[in-house]
C-alpha cells in the first residue's frame, strides 16, 4: 500500500516515537512510505492535492534509529507525489506543539486531510474527527460518569467557587491549546498563588477547571485504543503505566516520571468500552486513553505515543498490529472501488 | 422565542452591523433577545452551558444607535443565563477580527454551540460545519466551475510558477489569516517584488494564489442567502454592489469603496444554485456571497454583512424575513419537541 503520515516537521521527529516505529514496520513489510511535514502540501491549479514527500533510501531497516537517521539524511528521497492517489494518510502531528508563528500547521493536516479523503484516500484519524477535537471540550462530549467533574470559563469568581466546591483542589489548564503547558495545580494552601494563575490563563483564552483526583497523585494508565477497542495483539493490551516523578503534575512523557508494566483491570475495560461509541462516531482511529483510578483524564486523538513502551513490556511487536489493521483497511478500499465514508472505513 | 446572538465583543459592536439590526429586529417583534460576548461564555458544573447576556429594558426601538446605546448603559439587564434553555443562538462573531491576543475567541462560540446542540438549542449556523470553514478550504469545496483558478502552497517557487502561468496577473493572499489583511495584487508593474509579497505571506503560513477577474476592477456583487437560497422578499432579493474607489486589493466591504443597488442576472443565480447544496448539507442558514464576473471570490458565512446596505436600496425590511424564518425553526422546534438534527433544522 502507499502510506503517508502526516508530523509537524520531519526535521523535528525523533527515532523513540510511535510515528518512526510504524513507519518502520511498513516499510519493512514492504509498503510504499511517505512523510510530510506541515508545509509540504500542494492545492494544485488542476484542483489535484499534491504534496513534497520524503522516504527513505532503502526498503528494509533493523532499527527504528537507522530509519530515522535515513529519514532526516542526505540520502532521503524528496519527491513531489500525488496525494489523491495514495491508499492512506496517517494524521500523526501534535498540533500542541504548533505554537507561536508556527500556529498555522496546527490544522495543515486536517485542512488537507479533509479534502485528500473527499478524494477517496483513507485519511485516519478522520479529519473531521480530528477538526472537533482541536480544543479540550471534545472531552465534554464523553459521557459523564467517565469523566472528572469540571468548570469551563474566563471568569475568576465562577473558578474560585468551583475551587471551594471542589474542597479547594483542583487542576486548572486552557481550553485551546497545549497539553503539558499552562497546567497548574490548584491547592487550598497556596491561595496567595491562586488569583495570578487564573490570570494568566484568562489572558490566553478560555479555563478549564477540573476536580483533582488523588489516585493521580501516583501516575496514571495508558491505554491504546484502535478501531474503537482496546489494542490487543497476541493476547496483550497495548498499555503502560507512568509514574509520576515529584510534584510535577504533568504525568506526560515531557514532564519526566517513570514507565512500568500496566495491569489491565476490569475498570479499564469498562472505561473503553463506554468511549467507545463516540470514537467510532468520530472515525478515531488510534488513540491513546489516559486513566486514573476509574475515571479518564484525557484521550489523545492527535498523535498518541508510547507504542513502543507498551511494547517493551508486554514484548509483542503492537506496530505490526496497526500496521496490519491499515492493510486490511485497504484491502476493503480496493473491493468497494474507493467507494467509502471515510469515518466509517477509519473504524472497520 | 428566547433568542440570544453571540458577538466578539459589545464594546466593539457598530450600530450598522447587520447583527444588531437582527436583535433589533427580534426585540421589536415582541421576542426574549440577549447579545453575548464571546468571553462570556461557561460551561457549568452541571453540564450547562451558561453566559453573562446583555438585553435592553426597553421593548421596541426605531434605531439600532439608541438601542446599542441602551444595552451598553447601566440601564442594561445584564444576566447570567442558561444558553441550553434558549431556543436559538445566532453564531455571529467574525473570526477575522479577533487576531492577536484575542485569538481564543475565534472559536468560543463553535465551541460551547456544540455543547449547546445537546440541549435542543438550534445553533446557527452549524458550529460543527464553521469550524471548517475557519481557512480558506471550504469555497475549494464548492464546484470547480464557479470558483477562479486556484493554487495553495507554502513553496516560493512553484506560487511563482503559477503565477507566470496566469501571465503574471493573480491575487495572493494567506490561506488561514483574517479576510482583508495582506492581499496583494500582482500585475506586470510590480512583479519585481513578487518574492517580497510571497514572503509576506508564507512566513505566516500557506499562500493562496488566485487568477486575478477583471471585473474585480470594479468592485463585486453580495447575495444573501437564507436557508440555502436566495433571500428574497417582497419581490425584492438581498443584494448590492460594492463598488472599489481607490487601489487597494481588498475586494470586500470592509474596504474602502461605495454601494449602489445592483441588477442580480442568471449568472448570479447560477452561482447561488452551485453552492446551495454544499450549503444546505453544512447547515448554512445565513450566508453571504461575494461574486465578480461568472465567479464566487469569498463566501461569508461567520458574519455577513451589510444586509442593512441591501435593505437601503430594496426598501424592503429584510431583517424581518430572517427573523421569520428563525420563527418557523422555532415552530418546527415545537412540534418536534427538541428533537431534531441541528444540520437539518439550519436550512428548513
Amino acid at each position: 500500500m502507499r502510506l503517508g503520515f502526516f508530523v509537524n516537521d520531519i526535521a523535528a521527529e525523533l527515532s523513540a516515537y510511535t510515528t518512526t516505529r510504524l513507519a518502520q514496520t511498513a516499510t519493512n513489510r514492504g509498503d510504499e512510505v511517505w512523510y510530510f511535514s506541515a508545509a509540504d502540501f500542494i492545492y494544485g491549479a488542476d484542483d489535484i492535492i499534491y504534496a513534497h514527500g520524503t522516504a527513505v533510501p532503502k526498503t528494509r531497516y533493523k532499527t527504528h534509529h537507522a530509519y530515522l537517521k535515513d529519514l532526516q539524511g542526505p540520502n532521503a528521497v524528496r519527491q513531489r507525489v500525488t496525494l489523491d492517489d495514495f491508499d492512506i494518510l496517517m494524521l500523526r502531528s501534535d498540533p500542541s506543539t504548533d505554537t507561536g508563528n508556527r500556529v498555522w500547521a496546527q490544522t495543515a493536516g486536517i485542512t488537507f486531510g479533509r479534502v485528500a479523503k473527499r478524494r477517496g484516500v483513507i485519511v485516519v484519524n478522520d479529519p473531521d474527527g480530528l477538526l472537533k477535537a482541536m480544543n479540550k471540550m471534545y472531552f465534554q462530549h464523553f459521557p459523564e460518569e467517565v469523566r472528572p467533574r469540571t468548570l469551563i470559563s474566563r471568569n475568576r469568581d465562577d473558578i474560585k467557587a468551583f475551587l471551594s466546591e471542589m474542597g479547594g483542589n483542583a487542576v486548572i489548564k486552557p481550553l485551546q491549546g497545549s497539553g503539558g503547558t499552562g497546567v497548574f495545580m490548584a491547592k487550598v494552601d497556596d491561595r496567595s498563588n491562586i488569583n495570578q494563575m487564573i490570570d494568566t490563563l484568562v489572558r490566553e483564552g478560555y479555563v478549564i477547571a477540573q476536580e483533582y483526583l488523588p489516585a493521580a497523585a501516583e501516575g496514571d494508565i495508558r491505554l491504546f485504543m484502535m478501531n474503537g477497542k482496546p489494542l490487543r495483539y497476541k493476547g496483550k493490551y497495548a498499555a503502560f503505566r507512568r509514574v509520576r516523578r515529584g510534584d510535577d503534575l504533568r504525568s506526560n512523557i515531557h514532564a519526566g516520571g517513570t514507565k512500568e508494566k500496566a495491569v489491565i483491570t476490569n475498570d479499564h475495560l469498562r472505561l473503553a468500552e463506554i468511549v467507545r461509541p463516540k470514537l467510532v462516531q468520530d472515525g478515531m482511529f488510534l488513540v491513546g486513553l489516559d486513566i486514573v483510578g476509574d475515571k479518564l483524564m484525557e484521550i489523545n486523538v492527535f498523535s498518541p505515543g508510547g507504542l513502543g513502551s507498551a511494547q517493551q513490556f508486554e514484548r509483542v511487536n503492537f506496530n505490526e498490529a496497526v500496521i496490519t489493521a491499515l492493510e486490511r483497511k485497504v484491502a476493503y478500499m480496493g473491493h468497494y472501488h474507493r467507494n467509502f465514508a471515510n469515518e466509517e472505513m477509519a473504524m472497520l | 422565542m428566547r433568542i440570544g446572538f453571540l458577538i466578539s465583543d459589545i464594546e466593539t459592536e457598530k450600530s450598522g452591523f447587520t447583527t444588531l439590526r437582527l436583535a433589533m429586529t427580534a426585540l421589536n417583534r415582541g421576542h426574549e433577545v440577549w447579545v453575548i460576548n464571546a468571553g462570556d461564555l461557561a460551561y457549568d458544573m452541571d453540564e450547562k452551558i451558561r453566559a453573562r447576556a446583555h438585553s435592553t429594558a426597553g421593548k421596541k426601538y426605531k434605531s439600532t444607535t439608541t438601542y446599542l446605546k441602551e444595552l451598553k448603559s447601566s440601564r442594561a439587564r445584564s444576566e447570567r443565563i442558561t444558553i441550553d434553555d434558549l431556543d436559538i443562538l445566532m453564531l455571529r462573531n467574525d473570526p477575522a477580527q479577533d487576531t492577536g491576543n484575542r485569538a481564543w475567541a475565534k472559536a468560543a462560540g463553535i465551541i460551547f454551540g456544540n455543547v449547546a446542540l445537546r440541549s435542543g438549542v438550534i445553533v446557527l449556523n452549524d458550529p460543527t460545519a464553521l469550524a471548517g470553514a475557519l481557512d480558506k478550504m471550504y469555497i475549494q469545496l464548492l464546484p470547480q466551475h464557479i470558483r477562479p483558478r486556484t493554487f495553495i502552497s507554502c513553496d516560493r517557487n512553484e506560487i511563482k510558477e503559477f503565477v507566470q502561468e496566469l501571465e503574471g496577473r493573480a491575487v495572493l493572499k494567506g490561506f488561514q489569516g483574517s479576510s482583508s489583511q495582506e492581499v496583494f495584487l500582482v500585475t506586470g508593474d510590480n512583479r519585481a517584488n513578487l518574492n517580497q509579497m510571497i514572503d509576506a505571506i508564507v512566513n505566516y503560513g500557506y499562500a493562496i494564489a488566485q487568477e486575478y477577474l477583471p471585473g474585480a476592477e470594479q468592485g463585486s456583487v453580495r447575495l444573501f442567502l437564507v436557508n440555502g437560497e436566495p433571500l428574497r422578499h417582497k419581490g425584492k432579493v438581498a443584494a448590492f454592489q460594492w463598488v472599489r474607489t481607490g487601489d487597494g486589493m481588498r475586494a470586500n466591504i470592509h474596504a474602502p469603496g461605495s454601494t449602489e443597488a445592483v441588477k442580480l442576472t442568471d449568472v448570479h443565480y447560477q452561482i447561488a444554485e452551485a453552492v446551495r447544496p454544499r450549503l444546505v448539507q453544512d447547515g448554512m442558514f445565513l450566508a453571504g456571497l461575494e461574486i465578480v464576473d461568472d465567479k464566487l471570490i469569498d463566501i461569508d458565512i461567520f458574519s455577513p454583512d451589510g444586509l442593512v446596505t441591501a435593505q437601503s436600496f430594496e426598501k424592503v425590511n429584510f431583517c424581518e424575513a430572517v427573523i421569520e424564518a428563525l420563527e418557523r425553526k422555532v415552530d418546527y422546534m415545537a412540534y418536534y419537541r427538541r428533537r431534531f438534527d441541528n444540520v437539518d433544522m439550519a436550512t428548513l
